[in-house]
Order: C-alpha cells, then sequence, then structure tokens
C-alpha cells in the first residue's frame, strides 16, 4: 500500500512545475561536481561566505529581478522585451542623482576635492533608489498602455523603448559614464551580510511579488487575462488594467535590477548595463515553465531557478575554460534541451518512466 | 441594432427568438455592457444607469453567460473552483481575495446544486464535457447572486440530458424570483421555457408575444412572412 502511494506521489513530482527547472539546475551541478574540482567549496572570510555557489546566486540577482517581473508579463500573454533598456534608463538616473556634477549642474569650485568622496550624493540616497525605481514604473506603465490601451502587439509595443531607451539613458548623462564613489549606495549590489546583500533584495523581491499575487486576487486575474482575455473580459475582470499592473510591474522589477547592477560596477554605463539581459529573463522564465506566448498559469519559483539555471551554466562555462564568446553556443545548447524536455513527448516519457518503477516496486 | 423597447421583470423568463444574425446576441451583449449602446436607457430598479460595463453590471446584478462557451466563457487552463469564483471575485475587488476554504465551499456548493460531473473542484475545466463547462459558467454567474440572469444559447452543442437540466434551472431560478432572459435558436425549447417571447429580425425587434403563443405565429414574426 505505502508502495503504491509513493508511485503515486512519484507521479506527482513529474509532474510538478519545478520538475524540469530542477532537472535542468540538477545536471549542471552534477556537471560542476564531476569536472570542476573544488566547484562545491565554501569559504569564510571576514564574516563573508565566498565560493563559486554564492558567486552564481551573486551574478544572477538581476537576472532572478527580471524574472521576476517577466514571469507576470508572459502570463498575460505577453512579453517585455524594453527591460533591458529599462535597467539602463533606471541606472542613468540614479547616476545623475547621486552625483551631477559631472554634466555641469551644480559644478563645485574644486572638483578634485569632492571627487572620490564616499559619503557624498548629491540628494539622499533613499531619495535616489525611490527616483530610480519610479522611472523604471513610469517606463513600465508606458509599455502597459501600448499594450493594453494602444492594442499594439506587446513584442512590438516593448521594441520601441528596448531601441529608444539607451538613447534616453544616453540623454540623462550626456553620455558620460559617472562613477558612483558613494558606499552607501554600492552596498546594495557589492555589500555583504554573510551572504551578499543582493541576495536579501531579490529574496524580498520574489516574496513581496508572491504574497501580492498568491494572496490576493491578482495572480488568478492575471493568468485568467493570459488563458483568455475575452472570457476574463465578460467575467467583469478589468483586463485593461491588469495588462498595465504587469507592465508597469516588470518596469518596477527592472528598476530593482538596475539598482543591483549600477552599484555592484558603480558606474552608469548607459551602453552596457542589462545588455541582452531581457533574453535572459526570457529564457529564465521559460526554463521556469511559463509559456511564453500563450500566458497563463505561472510558477514565480520555476522563474527563479531558470535564473539560477542560466547563471550556473554560465559560471561552469567559465570554471572549464570556455571562452566567453562561445558563451551564447551553450546557451543556446542549454535552451534546445529544455524546449525538448518540455515537449509533449519528452512530458510522456517521464510519465511512463515514473509509471514503470512505481510498476515493479509494487509487484516486488 | 435598431432602437427597441424591452422590459423585464422578476420572476419571468422572456424568451428571446429570432433567426441568426437576427441581433439576440447584440441584444445580449447591450444589456450587459459588453458594447456601448449609442442611444436610449437602461432603467433598473428604479435607478437610470449611467454607464454600462460589465462590472458594472455584475454589481447591479446583472449577469450574462456569452454564447461562445469556448472563446468567451470557460478559461480553459485554470481549475472549476477557480472558474466558479471568478466573476464574484471581480466584483469583489482584486485585493480581497476568497479565503480558499471560502473558494473551495462555494464551488463545492455549485457543484452539488448543479450537479456538475468532475471529479473535483480542482479539476481543469477544459477536460469537463461541452454540458458541464457550461454548468460551471452557470455556476460562476448564479455565485455573483443576479437580478438578471442573460442566458445566450445556453443549451447549443450539449446533451439532452443536461439541455433539461438547464431548462428546469431556469424556470425553478424564475420562481425563487430572477429574471431571465432566454436566447435559443430552438424555437420550442423557447416555446417551453419563457413566459414572454420576444421575436428579432434584422437587428430590430419586431413582436413581443405571451407565454401561450403557438408555434406558427411565433415562426411567421421570425420570419417576416405578413399573413
Amino acid at each position: 500500500m505505502s508502495t503504491i502511494r509513493s508511485a503515486a506521489r512519484r507521479g506527482r513530482v513529474t509532474e510538478s512545475r519545478l520538475f524540469v527547472p530542477l532537472i535542468a539546475l540538477g545536471l549542471i551541478l552534477l556537471f560542476d561536481l564531476l569536472f570542476v574540482p573544488g566547484f562545491f567549496n565554501l569559504e569564510m572570510k571576514d564574516g563573508h561566505l565566498y565560493g563559486s555557489l554564492v558567486d552564481i546566486l551573486r551574478n544572477s540577482a538581476p537576472t532572478v529581478a527580471l524574472a521576476i517581473g517577466m514571469t507576470i508579463v508572459i502570463a498575460t500573454g505577453g512579453v517585455d522585451l524594453s527591460v533591458g533598456a529599462i535597467m539602463a534608463i533606471a541606472a542613468s538616473v540614479a547616476c545623475i542623482l547621486i552625483d551631477p556634477r559631472i554634466i555641469g549642474l551644480n559644478l563645485a569650485g574644486n572638483i578634485q576635492a569632492v571627487v572620490g568622496d564616499p559619503t557624498y550624493s548629491f540628494v539622499p540616497i533613499p531619495v535616489v533608489i525611490i527616483a530610480a525605481l519610479l522611472v523604471a514604473v513610469v517606463c513600465g506603465l508606458w509599455n502597459g498602455g501600448l499594450v493594453a490601451f494602444g492594442r499594439i502587439q506587446p513584442m512590438v509595443a516593448t521594441l520601441i523603448l528596448m531601441i529608444a531607451g539607451r538613447g534616453i539613458a544616453q540623454l540623462i548623462t550626456n553620455s558620460i559614464k559617472i562613477i558612483i564613489f558613494n558606499d552607501t549606495f554600492a552596498f546594495i549590489g557589492n555589500g555583504f551580510v554573510v551572504l551578499p546583500f543582493s541576495l536579501f533584495v531579490v529574496t524580498a523581491l520574489l516574496v513581496g511579488t508572491w504574497l501580492l499575487t498568491r494572496r490576493t486576487a491578482i495572480g488568478l486575474f492575471v493568468e485568467s487575462v493570459g488563458i483568455s482575455f475575452r472570457a476574463s473580459l465578460y467575467s467583469g475582470i478589468n483586463e485593461k488594467r491588469i495588462k498595465l499592473f504587469a507592465y508597469a510591474f516588470s518596469g518596477f522589477c527592472a528598476g530593482v535590477a538596475a539598482l543591483i547592477a549600477v552599484s555592484s560596477i558603480r558606474t552608469s554605463d548607459a551602453n552596457q548595463i542589462g545588455l541582452y539581459t531581457e533574453l535572459d529573463a526570457i529564457l529564465a522564465v521559460v526554463i521556469g515553465g511559463t509559456v511564453l506566448g500563450a500566458g497563463g498559469r505561472f510558477s514565480l519559483l520555476g522563474s527563479v531557478i531558470g535564473a539560477l539555471v542560466i547563471q550556473a551554466t554560465q559560471t561552469s562555462m567559465y570554471a572549464i575554460g570556455v571562452p566567453a564568446s562561445a558563451i551564447t553556443a551553450v546557451k543556446a545548447m542549454m535552451v534546445i534541451i529544455v524546449i525538448l524536455l518540455y515537449s509533449p513527448q519528452a512530458q510522456d516519457l517521464f510519465k511512463r518512466a515514473g509509471a514503470r518503477i512505481g510498476r515493479r516496486q509494487v509487484t516486488a | 441594432m435598431a432602437p427597441f423597447d424591452l422590459v423585464l421583470h422578476a420572476g419571468e423568463v422572456v424568451g428571446v427568438a429570432g433567426l441568426l444574425g437576427s441581433g439576440r446576441t447584440e441584444m445580449a451583449q447591450l444589456l450587459f455592457g459588453i458594447d456601448q449602446p449609442t442611444e436610449g436607457t437602461l432603467t433598473m430598479g428604479g435607478e437610470i444607469v449611467a454607464k454600462l460595463s460589465p462590472i458594472g453590471s455584475i454589481e447591479r446584478g446583472v449577469a450574462l453567460c456569452p454564447e461562445d462557451r469556448k472563446a468567451e466563457g470557460i478559461v480553459a487552463d485554470l481549475t472549476v473552483r477557480e472558474n466558479i469564483i471568478m466573476a464574484m471575485q471581480a466584483s469583489r475587488g482584486m485585493l480581497r481575495y476568497l479565503s480558499s476554504k471560502d473558494q473551495y465551499e462555494i464551488a463545492d456548493r455549485y457543484i452539488k446544486l448543479l450537479n456538475i460531473a468532475t471529479p473535483s473542484a480542482d479539476q481543469p475545466v477544459k477536460n469537463l464535457s461541452g454540458g458541464n463547462q457550461q454548468k460551471v459558467i452557470l455556476a460562476r454567474w448564479l455565485a455573483t447572486n443576479p437580478r438578471l440572469l442573460i442566458l445566450d444559447e445556453p443549451t447549443r452543442g450539449i446533451d439532452v440530458g443536461t439541455k433539461a437540466d438547464i431548462q428546469k434551472l431556469v424556470l425553478s431560478l424564475a420562481e425563487d424570483g430572477m429574471s431571465c432572459m432566454f436566447i435559443s435558436s430552438e424555437l420550442e425549447e423557447v416555446l417551453r421555457t419563457s413566459h414572454r417571447i420576444v421575436v428579432l429580425r434584422d437587428r430590430a425587434k419586431v413582436a413581443e408575444f405571451g407565454g401561450d403563443v403557438d408555434e406558427q405565429t411565433v415562426m411567421r414574426a421570425i420570419a417576416g412572412s405578413e399573413a
């Protein structure tokens, strides 16, 4: 009897939404265990935890933040290509507010004396953070407005900001790379509280998003709009408002990602910050089991694991000496494998394999 | 749609007959607020309704079972429970989420009341038969406790048993004081369930009969041959 029940439970494991992303993560870690000596070593130095695993978590923080927002957008049946560009805009806003002197505003008489001051900030750091997030949300509202009220295809609507965004970011900083000396701001991306501080930021974002979508009806409405916006409309759900929320929220997450990224490299680099990260975010969501294009059921945790899978692959490839330029090829292979794992044929195979193991135990 | 006058009473089933494309669905969507009228007023319970919208209609106690069950009714990947509570939740707003205990209670109550054949409330609604899907949508609307229930082709493409169930249900709801509008292409069914029959032709209201009218008369009104 107990074996039958365990077989039934196994069936549920393979059907779980987290099955594929966890398998993918497991495979990569197994690869590291076999081929990368010392990959799992962790070291405590000055109260900080160091090691490849910590690096993976830390480097994936911006992608995790983006993937959380992207999950909601993809669940409504859309996609947000502009998150990388929104990151650049938000990063530029943050940097210009910390140090506007560089583009000639409020230029101090003796510039050498103030540059490099780790406590200097033109406006208080909390204001910097709020302003950057606010600008990111406004960018998201623009996307959401185009999709919900302009009825423009999400891919086209967000492509506009994807292209224009980096130009806007350059305009904000007058094409100058602003270097951040402020230590308080840099703590977001560089600080440690045993673990990297950015991990606490994205964990808070994940928990907050989970509460927001699963402890209110927003999650249900997002899924419902993604599956059938006409049926949602007929049920009294304001699908326009839901879509507007989704893109605004994705913008907010891009703002969080921007704060982590820009504070960790301490430079506003409008050309490089968040470059191609929209693709990583989309990939993370797809690995996590939320269906791109169709919308509907979404899994926040799946997307987070998806982002970890991407970063773990990248870190592992660097560890075994694959050149950075070839990483994209490895990523492409990973995409193919994941998509195949999600195909109905592969799912069927899992189910049959699970059933066979279960039967063998019952007869034994 | 040409201007029309229509009075609906509590406890009464009004049948709407007419050919395909005669304006029946348009009439239903206008009443529910999917489409906006260009002129005219809607008065409900003595109050003139200023702006029509689905959510406004739900709050006023108007419900619409749409004609196209697959595209406008069910949300295929969501569970029976989620489909049933959707409209009720929409009227409560996003933030006042029903607890999962309440959700199951409501779902189980309507599964029993309407005799919905499903293994559990957690079954995706797409796995149910057409008739049971239709019942789920009915449950969604009954959960909002409507005063006016508009049914657009509720019996199309479903089995005979469920068809009879739905007709019986409509009559018993009317007995309990609900006002129902019953749209169907099957004239016999309209005659059997309605207290009053409205006939539409070429997007205009052309006739109104009492419930004891004979089939021939209605048929003539539908076809438009004056005899």
